[in-house]
């Protein structure tokens, strides 16, 4: 195994070609992330009712997803335990039982073998069917309607997990009474690039938004968007923020929340707007006058280490599935606010689908990027060069009751430098103990700009990016 | 009624009268015709094919056993498309911007168009067309991906001149098997 100190080196945002290429590095990274990580399952809009289930991947563990009878929800690696096929080939739907095809073997919704074909003529009844039922995920838990899976029992809560991202997240998940949900079937696009580039680019990459996606803002933007231009010909760096060191997680926001900008890629963004405006009051009561008014509305992309993405505004939520070095498989539905009227997810839909969908504008745009990446890094030679994230090194700061490290502006690298200590992190560490906490190193950060400014001891009042 | 079964309605031909043969020739014809501008970019003047109130529409299904079959439908199914004019002139408009770096060289496409059948409706001015299309798409070195669907087609004649006005692509694929649909279909 080759060093992985050698790989990434944060303070130079430089990154060696094989990560993103190295078979070894690869099942290193299903070991040490995937099998180690809360991974996202579903969302629990999309199995309302006890028998409903999703069929969906955690690393490359095909795991289904069910309602429990009691409400709870469950989950269980989709494979009979008898001679190990495929127990359902569905994508998602309602059922009472599961039934392997190979011999016929059948499984309640809570995973108990109920059905042995022949156990009697041919068992001679002396199979314990209580050691064969499926296997369950280790953990499964909830937060605020996302349903998260983890397969290791030595990891933290998915709070814990979660941390201080909750913080943000609810910007979305818990602004309006009933939260969130998704909408659709699932949108499935297969890209031959390694899984890390696409969430990396949605992270913390709005350097190429006005350069790639050129073409899609020319014919798509009715509102500005903090500053950003087509052609990146200008940028006004004060309208948005990169906010990373929230162990692997990040948050990339604009903070004209008021202005809607997060709707200003709908050619009719007017329906979203009355929507802010007619419960921007409950917002507010419910998130704080920051949340409420700079983020609530505004275009903002949360990614959940390591392959969760949701961003308002764009209303896009998606889950990156690796299959192997050079394959992703990328799972998208558009999201809404369950209280939005019905017009509203209409509209959302429709635009999320002609946005960020199979054949988005925008999402268009990206994957030929991040496919060449990937395979160009098959040249022995250029898989020997490193790459780098270094735009606006070393402005790191933090801001007064903004949890995480911040950098100013959507067009700067801090969250990609961050995303990849992380994943050197996890790949360096043994086990969850050895993987740091950030908590100490933001308050170290704070205490020394707290110094520099002649700190006071007083409360500071809650307030915005300057 | 939500637009998704307003549009699922014309799936289901009002007539299963096979037109008359000057007609499916002529359809033929439009159909090859349209390919034919499709696959040299000629987008503007396929836009000028669709009328004023195309609905230019593909759903998102989900693979779901057999027992399911009879399910109420889904209230969002979702898209891959869900256009009107406006919305087909926008991907013309960005197709023919010169700024859609990854069709740059341009990459070739060919539309395949076949099994075609062309029905009478109710509407002596419109029919309804199916056709199987084979779509091959040459890019970068040897890299090439090939996807077929089936369209659902009505066509209406307007001055002697047929035009489509709703399509319903239905992809043979589970999933989207090409890293982008800058295309037409």
């Amino acid at each position: 195994m080759m060093d992985l100190s050698q790989l990434v080196d944060t303070k130079t945002g430089r990154q060696s070609k094989k990560i993103f290429t190295d078979p070894d590095l690869y099942e290193l990274e299903m070991e040490r992330i995937y099998a180690r990580c809360w991974l996202f399952l579903a969302h629990e809009s999309q199995i309302p009712e006890p028998g409903d289930f999703m069929r969906t991947f955690m690393g490359e563990d095909e795991v289904l997803v069910i309602r429990q009878d009691d409400g709870s929800i469950n989950a269980f690696l989709n494979f009979c335990p008898h001679r190990g096929n495929r127990i359902c080939k569905a994508d998602r739907g309602h059922q009472r039982q599961f039934s392997c095809a190979y011999h016929g073997w059948s499984f309640a919704t809570n995973g108990d073998l109920i059905g042995v074909p022949l156990e009697t003529e041919a068992y001679y009844d002396k199979l314990n069917k209580q050691d064969f039922g499926l296997i369950p995920v280790t953990q499964v838990d909830t937060y605020k309607g996302l349903v998260f899976g983890c397969f290791d029992a030595d990891g933290p809560s998915l709070s814990d997990y979660l941390g201080d991202m909750k913080w943000y997240i609810d910007v979305w998940l818990d602004a309006m009474p009933g939260g969130s949900e998704l909408l659709g079937n699932t949108q499935k696009v297969t890209i031959d690039a390694n899984w890390k580039l696409p969430i990396e680019n949605v992270a913390g990459d709005g350097y190429h938004l006005g350069w790639a996606h050129a073409g899609a803002m020319t014919v798509s933007t009715s509102l500005g968007v903090s500053g950003l231009s087509v052609g990146n010909t200008d940028i006004d760096i004060s309208g948005g923020l990169s906010i990373a060191g929230l162990n692997g997680h990040s948050v990339l926001a604009s903070l004209d929340g008021e202005d809607g900008s997060g709707y200003g890629f709908y050619p009719d963004p007017q329906p979203a707007l009355d929507y802010l405006q007619q419960n921007r009051a409950t917002a507010i009561e419910k998130l704080g006058e920051f949340r409420g008014k700079k983020l609530w509305g505004s275009q903002i992309n949360f990614t959940i280490y390591p392959n969760l993405q949701f961003l308002p505004g764009l209303n896009w939520f998606r889950v990156y599935h690796p299959k192997g070095p050079g394959r992703y498989e990328q799972w998208t539905w558009a999201m809404a606010e369950k209280a939005m009227p019905e017009s509203l997810k209409q509209q959302i839909i429709e635009n999320q689908a002609r946005t960020f969908g199979p054949a988005g504008l925008f999402d268009n745009d990206d994957g030929d990027n991040l496919e060449a990446i990937t395979e160009l890094g098959r040249g022995w030679r250029t898989r020997q060069a490193d790459v780098y994230a270094n735009m606006a090194l070393g402005r790191e700061h933090t801001l007064p009751g903004l949890p995480g490290i911040i950098t100013d502006g959507l067009v700067c690298e801090q969250n990609q430098r961050w995303m990849y200590r992380r994943w050197l992190e996890l790949m360096q560490a043994d086990s969850w103990a050895e993987v740091p906490d950030y908590q100490a190193e933001q308050a170290e950060l704070r205490q020394c700009e707290q110094a520099e400014a002649g700190f006071t001891g007083q409360p500071q009042p809650e307030q915005g990016a300057a | 009624m939500n637009k998704t079964a307003e549009q699922s309605d014309h799936f289901l031909p009002s007539k299963t009268q096979p037109s008359a043969d000057a007609v499916y020739l002529d359809l033929t014809r439009r159909l090859h015709f349209e390919a034919r501008l499709m696959d040299q970019l000629r987008y503007q003047e396929w836009l000028e094919l669709m009328a004023e109130d195309v609905i230019y529409w593909s759903p998102l299904i989900a693979r779901k056993l057999r027992n399911e079959a009879n399910a109420p439908a889904e209230t969002y199914p979702g898209f891959i498309f869900n256009e009107r004019k406006q919305h087909l002139q926008m991907r013309v408009t960005r197709l023919d911007s010169k700024l859609v770096w990854c069709e740059d060289p341009i990459n070739h496409a060919r539309h395949l168009v076949s099994n075609v059948e062309v029905f009478d409706t109710d509407d002596s001015d419109q029919v309804k067309v199916y056709s199987a299309v084979d779509l091959h798409r040459s890019r970068l070195d040897s890299k090439l991906k090939r996807i077929t669907y089936l369209r659902s087609d009505l066509w209406r004649q307007i001055a002697g001149q047929w035009y489509l006005t709703r399509r319903r692509i239905d992809f043979d694929h589970n999933g989207t098997i090409d890293s982008n649909l800058n295309l037409f279909f």
